[in-house]
């Protein structure tokens, strides 16, 4: 079957809950665009227009239905004074976290147009927009506060604080979450939409108690002020997240984006209230073959695309960098196939 | 909320919008829903979802312009809502304003024109819409009317109508042929011939005629609905009557004043609501009231949102974009008459004789079915009182009613300066048309002091 | 002393004025606009004010005064010749008629979608005959019996001229037709505006004696100002004399 709507407009029928030609198709496809497009990594994350051309340059290779603004979840700490190293060939790397030099009342809330690499994404933004945005939605990914407090502070320690100095966290993840609302929305009026990455708030990381106290709340508060504009908002948490599935539609969020999870079990508990998002295994979809992604992307799909709230096949998390092409392929293909909805 | 009045920019909206208490925000909502009725979002929401055209647009900056975008950018959700909660959704083509006043009167049918989409490309500075309907058969040179013909491929705009009713005959050349392409997709098309007029004075066989098709209109609709209470109708008008008033009292309000209290922009989506009232009628309404009282509340206070010198000019047949009623205001001209092709959706029906007769009569005004000296026989009077400076006239390449009315026109008001505006495809508004407007601006400015 | 500078899309024309036309002079502007602003700075100086018109007029940004050509034509026609009704501009890459009511511009057309009734048409099909702008004119002026071309566009044109070509028809009659067809044009768009003398040609048309004769047959006679590209530029500046401001 040939596409009949394009990506925008297959996104657009989705959050009214109304069936496209077949279900939207957006794996994670973040930093491996700089390999599509022959691009040293860290000129992709270090400029706005070449990571804009290289996501491009793979929605052309791929056709799938949107392009992610994205390098890594430091994004926004960095902007707040943490250092991080830029290598080549890799993605930033955490050098020294803010908290380590300043107290938390010197750290200041960042100028999206001017602080780290912040105008970075704006830039990529606009160009991915002016160029593409008629017919492709713009996903760009917003770190919440508790990724961003752990970026802010040395990761560990920021878990023992949350026990032993939960009052000193929140002060942390007010001024994070104050950071998400402003950057947010400057990526509104640049025209693309916010989507929550809280790969650290993962079920593999903290239990559902510090879930609940600390991460929940500064989701939701964020979520809410998107809520505001009538946005549709993706929550995208990686790693487990089967001890939280029945808290996640508290966040808010309209859709979920989930990773290593029984998809059966999460379209039950979440599929009246929340649209599903997932969840191939990246590393399955790195290492298999591309007959077999074939087989166990059909299967995904089929068990998902009737969610009551709709469906948009996925991976579970961002496709890695050198996965080969023809996996991706594959992956697309057979979702297309298993995903069509009209007569 | 800002009290002085001005126009502003999409991220300036954005910027008041921040600052909006959460209870105006959950106030106002489509059919009464407050799940999914919410509109009030400033225009940075739609530019997310694609409203390229946004970022270089001017707003007005009153709380009720906003609600009215909101209002006017939520329709294509609004009509696939509609019909997701049971209501019918009926296409009523090419007459334009007249056969949405039947559908509503049967219980939960909303009426909507599918040409009226032809904004959509120059919203979204896409050709999307318009590449569908050149494979399909439409012209390039063909009426923008086209990006309907897209729009009934793709689905995604609207959603299947229950019934399609569409005119043809003394109606647009154009769309009618753009219609038989629709038909051609499968749709099913409740055809409705349109008389032409034959001068100011028609025959009132010409009425008994329309009065039938009329009567047709509501038969199928009585089938489909299995309700049958004729006299609703005259309910409906009532209903209409008092929107068609209340714009006309706004736009008597706006051209009168010493300083412009509404931009064209505005007034235009106002002028146009006239014809089905963007798929809700009664909070189309309730917008309408909110814009008459923020206008009337400028007039008394000697405030508005253009320079107090701005020049006096009358637009003839709608821009479809948008653009141009931006432009030519900051070029220092004023809208202070219009001739968008729907005369007869302004003007009030008859309400004490028979309810289609009454439709009948009111549509015999329409700016399409008759010569078009007839057509701008509102603008001559406008001119010949002196109100109007010059006269702007956006020509659709390719609309039939364009390709040789626009010079007809120009020659009919050859009193007055005018200029003529090929409308480009979308985003294609050039420095040579901004070129060309700021001239005429300067030459009418320098007639105005003379 | 003032500057007034036209920046149009093929040459830069630019004037110094003080009651009087001190110095002119004009480049090409070929899509490098400010390089030929800067270069227009260099040369003439000793001015007061600027004022700028032509389509690079908003690239200026220390002018006092930025007025469309429109406007400045109309200002230099009245200071060349007080009782002029029409202007008709024929530059590089659109063709105006403006019309006048004493000294007030009152209606004006322009064509400037594509190359027909522009100078570009007579550079195209210049090219097309191998013949420079100059001969193109002097060829023109030679012929007493143009050859009909009938296509407007230049594209169409250069159909034309290849068949008339293969008939063995003279040059210089092919020439002054195309001359006719693009003053043809001109007739037609000015139509709207009723032309009406006195007429006046500016524009880098009105240095091609070619089009200048068949503007004389066709259109009735029209005055040629001295140094008509410079009718723009002259135009800026004069709008900031005093006696035009009021």
């Amino acid at each position: 079957m040939n596409d009949i709507l394009n990506a925008r407009e297959r996104f657009g029928l989705l959050v009214i809950d109304e069936k496209p030609d077949r279900c939207n198709i957006i794996p994670l496809i973040t930093s491996h665009a700089a390999m599509v497009n022959k691009t040293r990594l860290r000129d992709y994350y270090t400029d706005g227009e070449i990571m804009a051309r290289a996501q491009i340059a793979a929605i052309e290779e791929y056709g799938h239905d949107a392009i992610s603004i994205f390098s890594e979840v430091g994004i926004i700490a960095e902007a707040m004074g943490s250092k991080f190293d830029y290598p080549d060939d890799d993605l930033p790397i955490l050098r020294t976290p803010a908290l380590s030099r300043q107290s938390i009342g010197e750290i200041k809330i960042p100028e999206p147009e001017n602080d780290g690499r912040l105008p970075i994404y704006l830039d990529a933004i606009n160009y991915a927009y002016r160029a593409v945005g008629d017919r492709i939605p713009i996903l760009a990914y917003i770190p919440a506060p508790f990724t961003t407090g752990m970026m802010l502070s040395e990761p560990e320690n920021f878990l023992i604080q949350t026990i032993r100095e939960p009052d000193r966290v929140k002060e942390i993840m007010d001024k994070a979450l104050d950071a998400a609302i402003k950057f947010s929305y400057e990526i509104i009026n640049a025209g693309a939409l916010p989507m929550i990455v809280d790969p650290l708030a993962s079920s593999s990381v903290i239990s559902p108690r510090i879930f609940k106290e600390f991460v929940l709340p500064y989701e939701r508060r964020l979520i809410n002020f998107l809520h505001r504009y009538d946005l549709d908002i993706i929550l995208h948490i990686c790693g487990e997240t089967g001890p939280i599935l029945d808290i996640l539609p508290e966040t808010g969020a309209d859709l979920i984006s989930l990773d290593q999870v029984d998809l059966k079990k999460a379209i039950n508990s979440l599929s009246k209230r929340m649209r599903i998002i997932g969840n191939f295994d990246t590393s399955e979809l790195a290492m298999m073959m591309p007959g077999e992604i074939s087989q166990a992307v059909k299967h995904m799909v089929a068990q998902a695309k009737n969610s009551t709230k709709g469906y948009i096949a996925a991976t579970g998390c961002e496709v890695p960098i050198r996965t080969p092409r023809e996996n991706i392929k594959a992956f697309i293909k057979s979702a297309k196939e298993a995903g069509w909805y009209w007569e | 909320m800002n009290n002085i009045p001005g126009k502003i920019t999409m991220s300036e909206w954005s910027e008041i919008f921040n600052s909006l208490p959460e209870k105006i925000i959950e106030r106002y909502c489509y059919y009464n829903n407050n799940e999914w009725g919410r509109y009030l979002q400033p225009p940075a929401t739609f530019f997310v979802y694609g409203a390229r055209e946004l970022k270089r647009l001017k707003f007005d900056n009153s709380l009720a312009a906003l609600r009215m975008w909101g209002f006017v950018f939520n329709e294509s959700e609004r009509l696939f809502r509609a019909k997701q909660s049971g209501k019918k959704v009926i296409a009523t083509c090419g007459d334009l304003g007249t056969v949405p006043v039947i559908i509503m009167g049967f219980p939960d049918c909303i009426p909507f024109y599918p040409e009226c989409i032809w904004w959509t490309p120059f919203f979204n500075e896409s050709n999307v819409l318009l590449e569908p309907a050149h494979q399909l058969g439409a012209p390039e040179a063909a009426c923008f009317s086209k990006a309907a013909l897209g729009a009934f491929y793709k689905r995604a705009y609207f959603p299947k109508p229950d019934l399609i009713f569409a005119s043809t005959g003394a109606s647009c050349d154009d769309y009618s042929c753009v219609l038989q392409l629709i038909e051609g997709l499968g749709y099913e098309i409740e055809w409705l011939e349109i008389p032409y007029r034959r001068g100011f004075d028609y025959p009132e066989r010409f009425v008994k005629y329309l009065t039938n098709e009329y009567e047709r209109v509501y038969k199928k609709m009585k089938n489909l609905t299995n309700f049958d209470k004729p006299e609703q109708l005259a309910e409906t008008i009532k209903k209409i009557n008092r929107l068609r008033l209340r714009v006309e009292e706004i736009k008597a309000l706006v051209y009168n004043a010493d300083i412009s209290p509404l931009p064209a922009l505005e007034l235009m989506v106002i002028e146009f609501g006239n014809l089905y009232g963007y798929a809700d009628i009664d909070e189309w309404l309730d917008i309408v009231d909110m814009i008459y009282e923020t206008v009337k509340q400028r007039v008394a206070a000697h405030q508005g949102v253009l320079s107090p010198d701005a020049v006096p000019v009358a637009w003839i047949t709608p821009s479809a974009d948008p653009y141009l009623l931006n432009l030519i205001e900051d070029y220092g001209m004023r809208v202070v008459e219009t001739e968008y092709v729907i005369n007869q959706a302004l003007v009030k029906i008859e309400e004490a004789i028979e309810p289609f007769t009454a439709l009948a009569k009111s549509f015999m005004k329409a700016s399409l079915i008759g010569s078009t000296r007839e057509r701008i026989a509102r603008i001559q009077k406008a001119v010949a009182a002196g109100r109007i400076k010059g006269i702007i006239i956006t020509n659709m390449l390719g609309a039939s009613h364009c390709a040789m009315e626009t010079g007809l026109i120009g020659y009919y008001l050859r009193d007055v300066p005018s200029i003529t505006i090929d409308v480009p495809a979308p985003s294609g508004i050039t420095e040579q048309i901004k070129n060309r407007l700021m001239a005429f601006a300067e030459t009418l400015r320098q007639g105005y002091y003379e | 002393m003032v500057l007034g500078i036209d920046i149009g899309s093929c040459y830069t024309k630019a004037v110094l004025f003080d009651g009087q036309i001190k110095e002119k002079m004009v480049i090409k502007t070929s899509l490098r606009p400010v390089e030929a602003i800067e270069q227009v700075k260099e040369k003439l100086t000793g001015y007061k004010e600027i004022a700028a018109t032509g389509y690079g007029r908003n690239l200026i940004h220390n002018a006092q005064k930025v007025i469309t050509e429109i406007t400045a034509f109309a200002y230099g026609a009245m200071y060349i010749e007080p009782g002029i009704k029409t202007i008709i501009d024929i530059g590089g890459q659109d063709s105006k008629v403006i019309k006048l009511n004493r000294g007030v511009v009152e209606r004006f057309v322009m064509n400037d979608r594509c190359a027909a009734g522009t100078g570009n048409f007579i550079e195209k099909t210049a090219r097309a005959l191998d013949l420079s702008l100059e001969s193109f004119g002097q060829l023109a002026v030679k012929s007493d019996k143009p050859e009909t071309i009938d296509s407007l566009c230049v594209v169409m044109a250069e159909t034309e001229i290849l068949s008339l070509a293969a008939e063995n028809k003279k040059l210089e009659d092919i020439v002054a037709g195309l001359c006719d067809a693009l003053v043809r044009r001109i007739a037609a768009l000015g139509a709207q505006v009723k032309i009406e003398p006195p007429i006046l040609l500016c524009g880098g048309g009105a240095l091609n004696q070619g089009i200048i004769k068949s503007m004389n047959r066709i259109l009735g006679k029209v005055i040629v100002p001295e140094a008509p590209q410079f009718l723009g530029a002259l135009g800026a500046a004069l709008c900031l004399n005093p006696i035009c401001r009021n």
